[in-house]
């Protein structure tokens, strides 16, 4: 990818970053009408909450225990992740003294839970919805699998569970949350880089987080216009839309591998 | 700065080869109602044999197409939920309203068209046959002017399955590939080399004794024509879709250099025999057989490249994505069994096709066949 085309997506990426920490409620104009499918009223949530999260990479060591405990919590088939830590290795060719520097580069994913979220307008029998908290659902007993929402997500945050044969993602468990508890992978994080919380809340841990790093606040695709609401502190733009990077986990060619 | 995925999860492919033979029959079948919808309004130059052939294609496909969908749902006994839950915003909930439609209007043109041929049945040998004869629900004619209002919305609503397949994936904005207008346009085109693809291979199957002089010069005319346009329109195409990719150029990937270059390569097959189609006039099931492949591989390929291989891209990593074709019924097995039932239905449609038991050996190319069932003018 050029410079100029990376610069503007910086751009873009505080714009739209920017815009989701003011009030959500500002969708932006250009993008279409957005669908929530969340006119029943057991779809409705927390009124007046909206729910994000915020990764501060520069406490995340790549454990995988969010993955773990999202696993146990969730009960995933094996091999099928509602979250996942992606890792990556980093080495700098800009001919500074670093060049042979290697750093680890680890990357929290699960479901942006968009203010935009392009898996429910697809969703052809309106199993997917969005609450009025903000977090994005599937009604896994309506779902026909058809796994359009699957194709939709540019966070590869969907897929289509093994065992139930219905649309599975990350629920910033749900369940937990109307309990008064944490999340599993927000429980389980080690160095407690993963803050959830309500952003309509000016007094919320999140919302003070999301304040003092309000210069430094990234989100995954911005020109997407998803406007995501998983918000990262500390991440390198080379890391916000498609990474242009060496394969070297699998090879399906064989040459790498 | 360099970076190297070390952990990678790769997402795996959802929509199952199931999708690629719904494109591919639903395809063929909107793509045979126009050109049948052609043919009979030039019925007076056309063959009754290419116009069975292009309405049984219309209707077998409309039928295996839609048994095909239900297979790429992971849930198809929950197929009733598109009903319970119609959702005007989305085209696939549109299109569970526009398929069914579809493809009883296809059945109804069908059976319209051959209701002669169904009705000749019971001066069959065969019991079972004469059964079948009762099919024809009465002596009275079809005029004219019924079968083009009912082929005439037949047609209406193939297009709407073809807006409908087009703008479906075309949304899908987290996919460059998909959401550009040439995506639809190239299944739209290429629908028509599968359409000609089906009825040549159903015209194979029709029993008609070898060198009989049944294809008249406009059979030949349409033929030809459906397939060079067709073939011109997707070679235009397809270096246009493969450039709208931002996040990579599939140029400079040798697995896609291989399949654009195979694509193109069967466009340029298909311009071949095209070529060939005027040509056939005389009977020859071999030449038929070998045209059809071609523009049935032809229009096969490009659907699984545009739809399978597009899904083992990456949307944020490099990818791409390991893809193996299965041998069960998500795979291999699913491809065969369609196609298998698609050939089930091909032959005992074709029994129903009225072929005179002593075909004319006129080497008149520019002759057809003398039409016991339909009015046809002499040249």
């Amino acid at each position: 990818m050029d410079s100029s085309k990376r610069r503007l997506m910086t751009r873009l990426g505080t714009l739209t970053a920017g815009a989701a920490i003011i009030p959500v409620s500002a969708a932006n104009p250009f993008t279409t009408t957005i669908i929530r499918n969340n006119q029943a009223p057991d779809r409705k949530g927390h009124v007046g909450k909206r729910y994000a999260m915020a990764v501060d990479l520069r406490k995340c060591v790549g454990c995988q225990a969010c993955t773990v405990g999202c696993s146990i919590e969730n009960q995933a088939p094996i091999g099928q992740f509602r979250t996942t830590v992606k890792q990556y290795e980093v080495t700098l060719d800009d001919g500074s003294s670093e060049l042979q520097n290697v750093k680890s580069f680890t990357l929290p994913r699960l479901c942006n839970h968009c203010e935009n979220p392009p898996c429910v307008k697809v969703c052809p029998v309106q199993a997917t919805f969005q609450r009025e908290d903000g977090i994005v659902m599937v009604d896994n007993e309506r779902c026909v699998a058809c796994a359009y929402c699957v194709q939709a997500c540019p966070y590869d945050a969907r897929f289509i569970n093994e065992e139930t044969l219905t649309a599975d993602k990350c629920t910033f468990c749900a369940h937990r949350l109307e309990a008064g508890l944490l999340p599993a992978c927000v429980e389980t994080c080690v160095g407690g880089a993963r803050i959830i919380g309500d952003i309509n809340d000016p007094n919320s841990q999140i919302s003070q987080v999301m304040r003092d790093h309000q210069d430094d606040i990234k989100v995954l695709k911005p020109e997407e216009n998803t406007q995501p609401h998983v918000f990262y502190i500390g991440m390198d733009d080379a890391f916000t839309s498609k990474i242009d990077s060496n394969v070297a986990i699998y090879d399906p060619a064989g040459d790498n591998a | 700065m360099n970076i190297t995925e070390i952990l990678v999860q790769p997402q795996a492919i959802a929509w199952l080869p199931w999708a690629v033979q719904y494109f591919f029959y639903i395809g063929s079948a909107y793509a045979a109602a126009i050109l049948f919808l052609l043919s009979y309004l030039f019925r007076a130059h056309t063959s009754h044999y290419l116009r069975s052939a292009l309405v049984l294609t219309m209707s077998i496909g409309a039928v295996v197409g839609p048994l095909a969908l239900t297979g790429d749902l992971h849930q198809p006994g929950r197929a009733w939920h598109f009903y319970s839950n119609i959702t005007t915003w989305s085209w696939m909930s549109l299109g569970s309203l526009f398929l069914p439609l579809f493809s009883a209007l296809a059945i109804l043109t069908a059976w319209l068209y051959l209701r002669d041929d169904i009705a000749k049945l019971k001066h069959s040998d065969s019991a079972i046959a004469q059964k079948i004869s009762w099919f024809s629900l009465g002596n009275w004619k079809t005029t004219s002017s019924q079968m083009i209002a009912v082929t005439v919305v037949t047609c209406l609503a193939g297009l709407s399955i073809a807006l409908y397949t087009g703008a479906e994936i075309y949304v899908v904005q987290s996919r460059p590939l998909w959401h550009q207008p040439a995506a639809p346009l190239l299944w739209f085109v290429t629908a028509f080399i599968g359409a000609i693809g089906f009825a040549l291979l159903l015209l194979a199957l029709f029993p008609i004794p070898a060198k009989a002089n049944v294809f008249t010069q406009s059979d030949q005319g349409l033929i030809k024509r459906a397939l060079l346009v067709s073939a011109i329109l997707a070679a235009v195409l397809l270096p246009i879709w493969a450039s709208n990719n931002p996040s990579f150029s599939l140029y400079e990937s040798q697995a896609w250099l291989v399949r654009l270059g195979g694509l193109a390569v069967s466009f340029l097959a298909c311009m071949g025999i095209a070529l060939l189609a005027s040509k056939i006039a005389l009977y020859n099931r071999a030449q038929l057989l070998v045209m059809s492949a071609i523009s049935l591989l032809c229009c096969w390929y490009l659907r699984w490249v545009t739809i399978m291989d597009v899904q083992t891209i990456a949307k944020f990593d490099q990818g791409p994505y390991p893809y193996e074709l299965p041998m069960g019924s998500a795979g291999l097995l699913g491809i065969l069994g369609m196609a298998g039932l698609w050939l089930a239905l091909a032959l005992a449609a074709s029994e129903i096709v009225a072929i005179p038991a002593t075909p004319t050996k006129n080497k008149a190319i520019t002759k057809p066949l003398s039409q016991p069932l339909t009015k046809q003018r002499t040249q």
